[in-house]
C-alpha cells in the first residue's frame, strides 16, 4: 500500500486532478476537502502521512489550517499547492512548517518529486 | 498630471502585466499556447455598459473574484458555454468537443481559472507595488451576460455617477479564437490609496 495523502482544495476538479497524479504514481489518496476545517478534521480522523493544501479557501484558509495541523501533529508533512506567488505568504507557510510551497498551474513531475522528498524516496 | 490620470495610467500598467502573467498561467495549465492579449482599458458609464450586455446572446459562465488588501477590486472573468467546454477539456487533458454540457466539472473548471487569473493579478500588484492583495475563492454563476453583470454591479448600482474601469481582452488557445471579457470595479476610494503610494 502507498503512502497515505490527504487533498485540501476548495476546487473540486483541482482535486481530480491531483488524485489522477498521485493515484497513478502509486500513493493512496485517503480523503478530500474543501476547505481548511475540513482538512483538520480529516486530518485528525485520518492521519495522512501527508497532506497538499491550498490557500485561497472559504471558511479556514489554507494558512490557518496548517497551523492546527501542526499544533496538533508537530511532525505532520504539509505540502501547499496554491496559485498565490508571493513571498509573504510563502513565508509565513514555511515558517510555520510547511514542508514546501508548490505553485499552481503546476507539473505533474514537481508534485511527484516533492512528495518522494518528503518521504526520503 | 491629476490624481485621476495618475490611477489610470497605474491601474492599466498593473493590469497589463497582470494579464500577461494570466496568459503565461493559463499556457501552463492548458500545456496548449493560451494567450490572452490585453486590447484596451477604459472607462464606462454604468447605465451605458449595462445596457450593451443585454445584447450579448446565449448563456454565459462567470467568476467573480473579490480581490482583498490595500487595493481592493471587484474582478469578473466571464465566457460563454463552448469556450467553458474547450476550458474544461484542456484543463483536464481531454480530447477537444468531450465537455458538451453545463455540470460540477464546468463549473469547477471555471472556479479554478478565476483563482489562477485573480491570483495572477494580486501577484502583480503584490510583486510591482509591494500593496498586500490577496483573492477571495471565487463565485461561480451561469446564466445571461446582463444577469451575470448586474449581479457584478449590484453593490454599485445606486451609485448613479459611479464609473467602471473595463478590461477587454482576446483569449487564444492554440487555433481557437474565443470571447472572453474581464472587467474589474475598483473599491471606492482606491484613487487616494493609489496617491499615497505615488507621490
Amino acid at each position: 500500500m502507498g503512502k497515505k495523502i490527504l487533498i485540501v482544495d476548495d476546487a473540486p476538479v483541482v482535486r481530480l486532478v491531483l488524485r489522477n497524479i498521485l493515484e497513478s504514481n502509486g500513493y493512496e489518496v485517503v480523503g478530500e476537502a474543501s476547505n481548511g476545517r475540513e482538512g483538520f478534521d480529516q486530518f485528525k480522523q485520518l492521519r495522512p502521512d501527508l497532506v497538499t493544501m491550498d490557500i485561497v479557501m472559504p471558511d479556514v484558509n489554507g494558512i490557518e489550517a496548517l497551523k492546527s495541523i501542526l499544533d496538533f501533529d508537530k511532525s505532520a508533512k504539509v505540502v501547499m499547492v496554491t496559485a498565490i506567488d508571493q513571498r509573504n505568504y510563502l513565508l509565513e507557510a514555511i515558517n510555520a512548517g510547511a514542508f514546501d510551497y508548490i505553485v499552481k498551474p503546476f507539473e505533474d513531475s514537481r508534485i511527484i518529486s516533492t512528495l518522494k522528498k518528503a518521504f526520503g524516496e | 498630471m491629476n490624481h485621476d490620470s495618475i490611477s489610470t495610467e497605474l491601474l492599466e500598467v498593473i493590469f497589463k502585466r497582470a494579464v500577461d502573467e494570466g496568459s503565461r498561467v493559463l499556457s501552463k495549465t492548458f500545456r496548449a499556447g493560451a494567450r490572452i492579449d490585453f486590447l484596451e482599458m477604459k472607462k464606462v458609464n454604468i447605465q451605458g455598459i449595462t445596457a450593451d450586455m443585454s445584447n450579448l446572446e446565449g448563456e454565459f459562465l462567470g467568476a467573480f473574484v473579490n480581490l482583498l488588501g490595500v487595493l481592493p477590486f471587484k474582478l469578473l472573468f466571464m465566457i460563454d458555454k463552448k469556450t467553458a467546454f474547450l476550458f474544461t477539456d484542456l484543463y483536464l487533458k481531454k480530447p477537444i468537443g468531450t465537455t458538451v454540457k453545463i455540470d460540477s466539472i464546468v463549473t469547477s473548471v471555471m472556479q479554478e481559472l478565476g483563482n489562477i487569473i485573480g491570483s495572477a493579478i494580486t501577484n502583480i500588484i503584490y510583486g510591482d507595488l509591494n500593496i498586500e492583495s490577496i483573492p477571495e475563492p471565487p463565485n461561480v454563476v451561469y446564466d445571461y451576460a446582463a444577469s451575470i453583470f448586474s449581479s457584478f454591479l449590484m453593490s454599485e448600482i445606486l451609485k448613479e455617477d459611479r464609473e467602471l474601469y473595463i478590461i477587454e481582452t482576446v483569449f487564444t488557445v492554440v487555433r481557437y479564437k474565443l470571447a472572453a471579457k474581464l472587467y474589474l470595479l475598483p473599491d471606492s476610494g482606491y484613487l487616494s490609496k493609489i496617491d499615497i503610494k505615488w507621490e
